[in-house]
């Protein structure tokens, strides 16, 4: 497992992010730094603003105000919103991952599963179809999918199977900091618990940052180093996981976690 | 054809001269840029989308007094589309037509590129029913011209990929995708991958039409042209283990005819010109010297 | 080095309120500017009635819970670092590097199996997993937790057997101090013994142990030091 080092740069670095909607601010004031192995979930009801936030970060909707420093692997700490558009996209294919909480958002259904973990290091020059093929049955081990389903096609996979592949297609590039978005929504509880421990495990062997915007606590107490809790498009509360759902110090978030049901 | 038989009341190769001058812009702008797609005011016509009628248009706005035209489709000068837009052409310029590859400065085709190589000062004005080779994973044009303009092209790897591991080979066999002069990604329309090679470096200008998707494309001459392949799985094109049954030729792409009720069939150049050229030569295949 | 005079633990004048804002506001005191050292090889225990801030004192020191005033200084490596005001990176790191806790009940992870969940501080630490694995063993085997349970995720196991995974997670790693919360509670007299060997042999290597133990016979044979918080505050 990594440690944290906080005395290295921080990964990412966000200062003062904000994103309006008109006369709506989705969300506003938000700065964190995010240090290199450090997993922070953020979490809220729907409509906090935490997806928002997530694809600011993510570099998929465009920030109102504010800054998101990256620290790149060539060139060190840039913006990425002052980043040519075609060095964020390369950016989001190699060193980024993004999981979606629907899995047929983030995946090719039409093609097989050998081509969708494989299509980020065709998209980064691979052009040895033998290597292709052996990384990508290599990821789908490691996501506990069967290698002899790497020729079919994602649409006939089960829900946990997509949602499995989808983070494979996202991790065969090696990148450093994935963005989740609700990767556990929609799936039965008992995949639901098997994702979650290969997340787990996954971002412990990688090293990988990670931030997950989440709304169940229970996913975010198994995942995360750090929490962010959102309302209203406002940070009301951050700190260690297990402190903020143990002892949370804002009222927002002791009715979020006295809300939750106890099976 | 002889000019006395050319139609009144239309203009020169029947688009107006303004409507040429603006297919032209669009014609330089292609070539400057080889294989980048070059939206154009697409015209009616007076045949419907598919059956030319971006070639058609290209056509017409390059074509002079001076020019001698040929037509194939499918390889052939004889086939209805080929015989209607020569005709066409015939009667609304009253230019040369011909059917001899040597003989011609201008030729439009369909779905083949003559064997004959052609030479510099000839131009090969192709019929493109599809011209975006990233279409069938990006239905998004504003995505696609994005593609092209960062040159993200990994995906198209993905489709030779899916191939391979259905089929054991690459199995696309025509409209294979090209990289044209190292930048862009380029559907050189469906000829067979047969054809591609002879696209990389040839002499003539080579133009392509899409009427329906209003979109021009070029290949100026001896332009690096380079199919997609994979390093384990090098590009590769058609063979026969049969040679063509009536002028006996190894070294072009031969169409299968079912000649009776009985499954017999036999090969022949698609290329009618190639075919009938190398006859006159004294080359005679299998069933050419029988029919003698 | 003295180990009776060599503190690994330096809680000094450490309040704790709890506000309640969805139920008006109401605030709960649990103790106000208490002290507590506890210096290596010294075993602490945590004495009084239920409700005086046993376990909250506990997970003050852990980092769990925040306090209102005060510091709480643990010695990490070389440094001494304050629980009440370090950055949730120094905290895990000094939960990953210095102290170890082991609390009431065990927090079971889907799927993991037993033999994981013990092993996992070690393995964090970068020890090989195949020797992670057999130390986690040791350890299972020692506490009587039967070898077919091993591969088993604790969540189905009864309250005694999960307590006994939660010690040994606890004890995998050789933490220079370990907070135990009621270990014992739940466990028969061969187990509570095997426990209490456990802990005495943790302070004869010099750990520093804070732990909350309601068996007078447990306290009596680790020979610890009994800490109350009332008392304490009243001294205050």
């Amino acid at each position: 497992m990594m440690t944290i080092d906080i005395n290295a740069a921080p990964l990412l670095s966000v200062q003062n992010l904000g994103k309006d909607y008109g006369n709506l601010v989705a969300c506003t004031d938000v700065s964190f730094d995010l240090w290199p192995g450090e997993v922070l979930g953020i979490v809220g009801e729907s409509g906090s603003g935490k997806t928002t936030l997530l694809n600011c970060l993510s570099a998929q909707l465009a920030p109102s105000r504010g800054a998101v420093i990256y620290d790149t692997r060539v060139d060190g700490p840039r913006d990425i919103l002052e980043m040519t558009e075609s060095e964020r996209r390369l950016l989001m294919r190699t060193d980024w991952g993004l999981v979606r909480q629907n899995p047929r958002d983030g995946l090719r259904l039409g093609v097989s599963a050998g081509a969708n973990v494989g299509e980020r290091l065709m998209a980064v020059g691979a052009r040895h179809y033998g290597d292709i093929r052996a990384e990508a049955a290599n990821w789908l081990q490691k996501v506990e999918i069967d290698v002899g389903r790497i020729d079919n096609v994602p649409s006939t996979f089960s829900g946990g199977m997509q949602q499995r592949l989808q983070i494979a297609r996202n991790l065969v590039t090696e990148p450093r900091l994935v963005f989740m978005d609700e990767p556990t929504g929609g799936l039965d509880v008992s995949v639901q618990a098997r994702l979650l421990d290969l997340l787990r495990g996954l971002v412990t062997r990688l090293g990988l940052s990670a931030i997950i915007v989440t709304h169940d606590l229970a996913v975010a107490r198994l995942l995360a180093h750090r929490l962010m809790v959102m309302r209203h498009g406002r940070v009301v509360e951050q700190g260690l996981t297990d402190q903020v759902l143990d002892d949370p110090q804002h009222p927002y978030t002791q009715l979020l976690v006295s809300s939750i049901l106890q099976p | 054809m002889s000019h006395a038989q050319t139609l009144e009341g239309y203009n020169f190769a029947y688009l107006d001269e303004q409507t040429k001058r603006m297919i032209r812009w669009a014609i330089l702008k292609a070539i400057a840029v080889p294989g980048y797609q070059v939206p154009f005011g697409s015209r009616e016509m007076p045949l419907p989308y598919g059956w030319g009628t971006g070639g058609i248009q290209v056509t017409a706005s390059i074509i002079g007094q001076d020019d001698t035209l040929k037509v194939i489709d499918q390889g052939a000068d004889d086939t209805t589309n080929a015989v209607s837009i020569r005709h066409f052409f015939a009667r609304t310029t009253g230019v040369k037509t011909t059917e001899r590859t040597e003989s011609a400065t201008l030729i439009q085709t369909r779905h083949r590129i003559p064997e004959r190589p052609l030479q510099e000062g000839q131009v090969l004005v192709y019929q493109v029913p599809i011209p975006e080779p990233l279409r069938w994973l990006e239905p998004r044009e504003t995505e696609t011209r994005k593609m092209h303009a960062l040159a993200e092209y990994g995906v198209m790897h993905v489709k030779l990929y899916e191939d391979i591991a259905r089929f054991g080979r690459i199995a696309t066999s025509y409209a294979y995708p090209v990289m044209v002069n190292g930048r862009y990604l380029m559907s050189p329309s469906p000829i067979p991958k047969f054809d591609n090679p002879k696209m990389d470096n040839m002499p003539a200008l080579q133009l392509f039409g899409a009427g329906r998707e209003k979109r021009i494309y070029a290949i100026p001459p001896y332009t690096k042209v380079e199919s997609l392949d994979f390093d384990d799985h090098p590009f590769e094109v058609q063979k026969w283990d049969d040679c063509c049954a009536l002028c006996g030729a190894q070294d072009s792409y031969l169409d299968e005819v079912i000649i009776d009720d009985a499954g017999g069939r036999m090969f022949v150049c698609s290329d009618t010109d190639y075919c009938e050229d190398r006859r006159a030569q004294g080359h005679y295949g299998p069933l050419g010297q029988a029919a003698e | 080095m003295n180990a009776a005079t060599f503190p690994m633990i330096k809680a000094e004048g450490i309040t704790k309120t709890f506000v309640l804002h969805n139920q008006g506001g109401q605030r709960i005191p649990v103790f106000s500017g208490i002290n507590l050292t506890v210096n290596a090889g010294e075993c602490v225990v945590l004495n009084g009635p239920s409700g005086t801030g046993k376990s909250t004192l506990m997970r003050a020191l852990y980092g769990n819970y925040l306090v209102g005033g005060g510091a709480i200084l643990v010695r990490h490596g070389d440094d001494w670092i304050d629980m009440s005001r370090a950055l949730p990176q120094e905290i895990l790191s000094v939960r990953k590097h210095t102290m170890g806790y082991v609390s009431q009940f065990l927090r079971a992870i889907p799927r993991v199996p037993a033999l994981d969940i013990v092993a996992e501080p070690l393995v964090a630490l970068g020890e090989d997993e195949i020797k992670a694995r057999t130390r986690a063993g040791e350890l299972l085997s020692r506490l009587r937790v039967p070898e077919n349970l091993w591969s088993l995720a604790p969540a189905t196991f009864s309250g005694g057997e999960q307590q006994r995974v939660n010690i040994a997670r606890g004890f995998v790693v050789d933490f220079p101090i370990l907070l135990l919360d009621e270990p014992t509670a739940s466990l028969d007299a061969k187990n509570r013994e095997t426990v209490t060997d456990m802990i005495r042999e943790a302070t004869a290597r010099g750990a520093a142990i804070v732990g909350i133990f309601h068996d007078e016979d447990v306290r009596d044979r680790i020979g610890a030091r009994l800490y109350d918080i009332k008392l304490q505050e009243q001294a205050a």
